[in-house]
């Protein structure tokens, strides 16, 4: 009980709330401008975080994820074109409803179904982290490489486009990881003998590179689409009603949202697969069960608000591996698994008995910041049309000096920024041939983590890997790695024998 | 989309797969045979592998799924639907790309040698000129270049204490 009391009070603070503030603002205006993401925002704010006490690092991340999660469908509401892939199935509903003039109602329906089902994600997230954290802490070395194994398959054959990439991007993402000292001998490797890559390569440098460094340089390339910018506006309806989403309409689809909220947690629960999938099967299973399935997709409201809240309920359960078992399930989480580590939180089954207020500190952050980005949503609601004009044009050279900036502040190091452009031209080498970043940086993560316990069950086993099937967890891990390789197979046999008809 | 311009995007994605395929290859071969054998430490602990195992499996994970790529690529079997969801940009200006490649990497040094402030005040105010359309003047896009820094400056150097690269100037 102490612990849950320490671990509120710790985010229940001015300080912290108003970083979650800056956060669901900054999250607003960044996922409101087509073409910028939060991942972006939270890979350049990441360095700061390192400068202020953790209980305002996690609460200003925590409030851009979450607000980002939202605003990404204001360009798919307002202007019919997303502001990031999960907004995408927005796009069916919500701009048949600005065309009719309802614009502010489906601004104001997502954001207050988005932060219902955010809050229902959170609540089942601190439901069954405990529990299967005390599950995992029954898991030894040869339990956990298992698991890695398992979660960077799950990784490779639900992520979009070729399979075949996705085994690169992950082992290229593994490859990066074993740069450094090698953890049993502790003699350099792979370091070319370079003394800054002894410690192996920092994670916030190859974050930022890939995802938002990377992102400039493909911007660059492409500026001349990028600065014809699409004016549009939000006008409020003269018809009062279509202005306003009242708790009549909330009620009428309230079902959607619970069934969307139960999809949503489910898939942000599985590691990879993430927002982009979630609001598609939120809206089909919507779609399936309406008494006005011919609404859907000519701006009903019903359809929107399933496919938003399918779409945020995927933030909170993300955390669920992370915090339980270490694994970070989206590209968030491994942006967050960044500021943990370097505040000294290790996240994974035993954060749960070594700093439990801590756990519970982020719990309580995720619920403030449901409560705080609903506030800032609506009152943004007004601006979000204004918002989405402003010029990538004027971002770019900006948001470049910004990864610059970020990557210096956080070691000093200039060496870190030259990490940083060889990972951003990486990354956008990579987004180019299609292959999957975020793939490639969890397979970073993971790494290390990887290696660590795959040798130790070396040591352990004396060798003899498959002496770990003589152990209960790690028999059940390997029957699910060889069912999942069966039905990738399968599926890769399938697909072919469609191609070739 | 007509049934032509689908053949032709297919056919030029193949080639890139395949450029792509083959640089997975080429780079994978060179570190298995000479870079990994050169660099890696051997261990001796009973029951441990050679430190050098996991780096060459993960390259040969990359050869593989190269080759992969590179027979799916030449058999022309790749569909047409992830050919559109690959990228947005298919055609790269290799010019561009290398301008653009230099000013970053200039910039980059820049930031040691001459200093953060006036390298980025230069770079910012050159990225802010070029890349507006109809174009902002040089003195406001100086003065919005001057103003970020000033930002900058109160921000990391008077909030945060954390000093930007001095170099030949401010």
């Amino acid at each position: 009980m102490n612990d849950l009391i320490n671990g509120i009070l710790l985010v229940l603070n001015v300080k912290s709330i108003l970083m979650m503030t800056l956060g669901a603002i900054l999250g607003v205006v960044v996922g409101a401008i087509p073409g910028l993401t939060g991942t972006m925002a939270i890979a350049l704010v990441l360095p700061i975080t390192l400068y202020v006490s953790p209980w305002m690092g996690i609460p200003l991340i925590l409030g851009i994820y979450k607000a980002s999660g939202w605003s990404g469908s204001v360009g798919s509401i307002l202007l019919g074109t997303p502001g990031n892939a999960a907004a995408a199935a927005m796009v069916l509903d919500g701009y048949p409803m600005k065309q009719q003039g309802k614009g502010m109602k489906a601004l104001k329906a997502s954001l207050v179904c988005g932060v219902f089902a955010d809050f229902g994600s959170d609540v089942i997230t601190i439901l069954v982290c405990a529990p299967l954290a005390t599950l995992a802490l029954m898991f030894g070395p040869p339990e956990f490489m298992l698991l890695i194994i398992m979660a960077l398959m799950v990784i490779a054959s639900v992520g979009a486009g070729s399979f075949w990439k996705a085994v690169i991007a992950a082992a290229l993402g593994l490859f990066f990881s074993l740069v450094g000292m090698d953890p049993v001998l502790s003699t350099p490797r792979l370091t070319f003998g370079m003394y800054q890559l002894l410690s192996g390569i920092n994670l916030v440098p190859l974050l930022i590179g890939a995802f938002a460094f990377s992102e400039m340089i493909q911007k660059m390339m492409n500026m001349t689409e990028d600065s014809a910018v699409i004016k549009t506006s939000l006008n409020p309806s003269e018809i009062k009603e279509n202005n306003s989403y009242t708790f009549r309409e909330f009620r009428s689809t309230f079902k959607s949202v619970v069934r969307s909220t139960l999809i949503g947690t489910w898939i942000g629960l599985l590691p990879g697969i993430g927002s982009g999938v979630s609001p598609w099967v939120g809206y089909s299973a919507a779609k399936r069960s309406s008494k006005h399935p011919e609404e859907f997709g000519k701006g009903s409201l019903e359809g929107l608000v399933a496919a938003q809240a399918a779409s945020n309920s995927v933030a909170g359960a993300n955390l669920i591996p992370l915090l339980s078992l270490g694994i970070p399930g989206d590209t968030t989480a491994a942006l967050l698994i960044g500021v943990m580590m370097a505040h000294g939180l290790i996240p994974g089954p035993l954060i749960f008995d070594r700093t439990p207020d801590a756990v519970y500190a982020i719990f309580a952050t995720l619920i403030i910041c449901d409560l705080v980005y609903l506030l800032v949503g609506l009152v943004t609601c007004r601006v979000c049309g204004n918002i989405t004009m402003v010029r990538n044009s004027v971002l770019v050279p900006i948001v470049t000096v910004l990864c610059v900036i970020g990557t210096y502040a956080y070691n000093k190091s200039i060496f870190d920024v030259f990490v940083m452009v060889f990972f951003g031209l990486l990354g956008f080498a990579m987004k180019r041939n299609g292959v999957n970043v975020p793939i490639f940086v969890i397979a970073f993560i993971l790494g290390s983590m990887f290696e660590t316990n795959f040798r130790q069950s070396l040591v352990l086993l004396d060798g003899n890997l498959l002496a770990a099937l003589g152990r209960p967890v790690s028999a059940v891990c390997a029957l699910m790695i060889v069912g999942m390789v069966i039905s990738n197979l399968y599926r890769f046999y399938k697909e072919r024998k469609k191609n070739a008809a | 989309m007509l049934m032509g311009e689908k053949e032709g995007r297919s056919a030029s994605m193949n080639k890139k797969d395949m450029a792509f395929s083959l640089i997975c290859i080429a780079v994978s071969l060179l570190f298995i045979f000479w870079v990994i054998p050169n660099d890696v430490p051997t261990s001796s602990l009973s029951g441990d592998i050679p430190a050098a195992a996991l780096p060459t499996g993960m390259m040969c994970a990359i050869l593989v799924a190269g080759v992969a790529v590179l027979l799916e690529a030449v058999s022309g079997k790749k569909k047409v639907q992830e050919d559109e969801e690959e990228n947005d940009g298919d055609k790269l200006n290799p010019l561009r790309f290398a301008v653009i490649l230099a000013v970053l990497v200039g910039y980059v040094l820049a930031l040691d040698n001459i200093g953060f402030y006036v390298s980025t005040l230069c770079f910012l105010t050159l990225g802010l000129y070029y890349y507006n359309r109809p174009r902002l003047s040089l003195v406001k896009t100086a003065l919005i270049s001057l103003i970020f820094l000033v930002c900058v400056f109160l921000l990391f150097e008077k909030g945060l204490v954390v000093y930007m690269p001095r170099g030949l100037l401010f």
